[in-house]
């Protein structure tokens, strides 16, 4: 009996042994990218974060925890970090209200709704380089195409890359219309997933437009609100090609510098890879508490399912 | 089973390194033979066509050495990816550099010392270059970079504006410069300005040649003392910062074409500028002749900044391929080329020799007046290439003039902060 017991303990553990070694065959691959890749990058990074590398010397002098202590009170660092968390929330919002009714609108049984669709979509599909060319020239203050609209309302219009003030505006604009794009697919494909026997039920309970967007619609498309809040500010708080194209962060540095390219700014024109890597390393905490958080606030306020 | 696992394991370790192996690999044209060399270089339009044209003639002179020109952006997009191929100790044999990266990339090893080259028996012959251009590339007493394209302060104006103004002369001193831009704004019924006096251009190298005239420093040669906020700048930038208040003048920002796109385009009658814009400022002048002139004088006469780029050659660069980089470098550099390079760009033959060989050039008066500049040339790369306090000075003027913000603050807080970075930077 015991050697039975024992030999069918001996297959099961051979069995699971072996599934286990299926398993990890199957997962190496992926696996040693991301070690090579991901991981190992940033173990190194905070090693470089506690140096003074420059990126065009050989050796790296240790300097501790300096950078952490200089970002701390680098004018800098807050100015950037409030432009992006800025840019982020703005762009986030606004865009998912403007994809919101898009989506309805693209949801219509119109004649030509394909094309629609198409067009919709197209500021997601376009080059983010090469759209902010476009909006440089649409916001010219002379020869845009805005510049005419303004001359032809009799008004002054702004000039949004030469001012302070409205760059970062000019650039959430930018970010708004591209996420808008990408957020309205999905929007549509939650609206069209959508049961319709609740909605005409609603209605026929006498059940408004509004209380059925309060009741109904934004409570199922819960899901798809919160995928597109958490991948638009990892999105959004990743932007550096409208920066580096549109502003530079400018006009006056770092009236439109967003954190992305503050960090490319420290390591490539000014040298200093070692706050660049500090920078990144405080920038990949506080990503992750934001996404953190919102996972929190939607793990009562989104529902999966009926 | 547990061979077929382990056989499909080890077929695709051995798959993925013959992958990396063969993308690491050095690729070589079939049927090429002799010593290859990467060029990396900045400047488009004219300039950039000339030095591909200069490459080529190196070329077809030197049929075991093969140079290929790549251009690489701006000088700030070159420098930056000089700094990633360095780091990954691998990238052009010579390259083009700007002057505010020398100090940077020679203290950290990543420029090779030229004089043992200079002075050996394969040299070149500088004793009719300008000291400035002699001593520009000596840095801890090696000589790491040599100029090329040398570029000088040039005063750009629209020569039809001037004569609408009654001004037959462009600006012979700073004071006349300040009242002409007010006099050369033009507004309509409504009191909009038409066309503006004058375009700033958003970095500060044009106020380097207005602060020395006019008797101020911004900083010692060795660092010692940033003067950031030395009161004949803060006088300055607040003229400057006047004329922009009053309309007559802009700072254009750099996206929508800059301070040279609002000059061909007419939003300006003058610019002051270098002569890297000649050619695009003749070739894209818009309904109007513009005219070349030095910039004008100050208390102390005629001082001018140096400024431009140079050729450097990297420390990745093999030992076995330096010697070839260096009949590159010196071909480049020989009067013959400079000469050529001025003539097709409008950049400045800096020698006698290089003059010269250009034939006719002075006698294009526009030529003239850019080589006029060359005796007062100050020889003080020192603001250049410090990015402490050249970055701390654009952000302030930046501030001033498109912020109106308070000039002495402004340039007090920039001189803090220069001073706080040089001590990195010089560490």
């Amino acid at each position: 009996m015991t050697t039975h017991a024992g030999g069918q303990f001996t297959r099961r553990w051979r069995k699971e042994r072996r599934e286990w070694m299926t398993f990890l065959l199957f997962i190496l691959p992926n696996a040693i990218l991301f070690l090579v890749f991901t991981y190992w990058p940033i173990c190194y990074s905070f090693w470089l974060s506690m140096t003074d590398w420059d990126l065009l010397r050989p050796a790296h002098a240790y300097v501790g925890f300096a950078n952490y202590r200089e970002l701390v009170s680098d004018p800098s660092f807050w100015r950037v970090l409030r432009n992006t968390l800025v840019y982020a929330g703005t762009v986030v919002v606004l865009a998912q209200v403007c994809a919101f009714l898009l989506a309805h609108l693209l949801n219509a049984p119109v004649y030509g709704q394909g094309i629609f669709r198409t067009v919709a979509f197209l500021p997601h599909v376009t080059m983010t380089a090469a759209a902010a060319l476009v909006w440089v020239l649409l916001l010219h203050p002379q020869y845009g195409p805005l510049s005419s609209v303004y001359s032809m309302l009799a008004l002054q219009g702004p000039n949004w890359l030469e001012s302070s003030g409205l760059a970062l505006a000019a650039l959430i604009v930018v970010g708004v219309w591209k996420e808008t794009a990408f957020a309205s697919l999905f929007f549509l494909a939650g609206l069209q997933g959508m049961p319709r026997e609740s909605f005409e039920a609603a209605a026929l309970d006498g059940a408004g437009l509004l209380a059925r967007l309060r009741h109904l619609t934004l409570p199922l498309m819960g899901p798809t609100i919160f995928f597109l809040a958490i991948t638009g500010v990892i999105a959004a708080t990743k932007t550096f090609d409208t920066v580096a194209i549109m502003t530079e962060g400018g006009p006056v540095y770092p009236a439109s510098s967003m954190y992305v390219y503050h960090l490319y700014v420290l390591a490539f024109r000014e040298y200093r890879a070692g706050y660049a890597s500090a920078f990144a390393l405080v920038f990949f905490a506080i990503t992750i508490g934001v996404v953190l958080a919102q996972f929190r606030f939607a793990l009562r306020r989104v529902h999966y399912g009926e | 089973m547990k061979s077929h696992y382990i056989r499909v394991f080890t077929g695709s370790v051995c798959l993925g390194i013959a992958v990396m192996i063969g993308a690491c690999g050095e690729k070589r044209p079939r049927g090429v033979t002799g010593t290859q060399l990467a060029y990396w270089r900045t400047l488009s339009g004219a300039s950039g066509e000339a030095q591909d044209e200069l490459v080529q003639r190196f070329n077809t002179a030197n049929p075991s050495t093969q140079v290929t020109s790549e251009y690489q952006g701006t000088y700030g997009d070159l420098a930056t990816k000089l700094v990633t191929a360095t780091a990954a100790r691998s990238g052009p044999d010579v390259t083009q550099l700007g002057t505010f990266e020398i100090r940077q990339f020679a203290r950290s090893g990543a420029l090779v010392d030229l004089r043992p080259y200079l002075e050996g028996a394969r040299g070149i012959d500088r004793s009719d270059w300008p000291p400035t251009m002699a001593r520009a590339g000596e840095i801890d007493g090696g000589v790491y970079w040599l100029p090329f394209n040398v570029a000088v302060p040039v005063l750009y104006y629209n020569t039809e504006a001037f004569a609408r103004a009654g001004r037959a002369a462009p600006p012979e001193t700073w004071t006349e410069f300040f009242s002409l831009a007010r006099t050369l704004t033009v507004r309509n019924e409504d009191g909009a300005v038409q066309q503006a006096g004058l375009a700033l251009w958003s970095i500060t190298w044009p106020m380097f040649s207005m602060v020395w005239s006019e008797g101020g420093e911004l900083t010692s040669r060795d660092y010692s003392n940033i003067t950031l906020n030395d009161p004949v700048v803060v006088k300055l930038l607040a003229e400057l910062q006047s004329l922009i208040q009053e309309g007559s003048a802009i700072m254009p920002d750099k996206a929508s074409g800059g301070h040279r796109a609002a000059f061909v385009n007419r939003r300006v009658a003058m610019i002051l500028d270098s002569q890297d814009a000649f050619s695009e400022v003749f070739k894209l002048a818009h309904g109007f002749m513009p005219g070349v002139a030095n910039y004008p004088a100050g208390v102390k006469g005629k001082i001018y900044a140096p400024g431009g780029g140079g050729l450097a050659m990297l420390s990745t660069c093999p030992e076995d391929r330096r010697e070839a980089a260096w009949s590159f470098m010196r071909f480049m550099l020989a009067p013959e080329q400079i000469g050529y390079y001025a003539k097709q760009t409008g950049y400045a033959a800096y020698s006698a020799s290089a003059q010269a060989s250009a034939g006719d050039l002075l006698g294009d008066p526009r030529y003239a007046v850019i080589h006029s500049t060359l005796p007062f040339i100050r020889a003080d790369f020192s603001v250049n290439m410090s990015p402490a306090v050249r970055t701390s000075f654009d952000e302030a003027f930046q501030k001033i003039m498109v912020e109106g913000a308070d000039p002495q603050t402004a340039l007090d807080a920039a001189d803090a902060k220069a001073e706080a970075a040089i001590k990195r930077e010089l560490s």
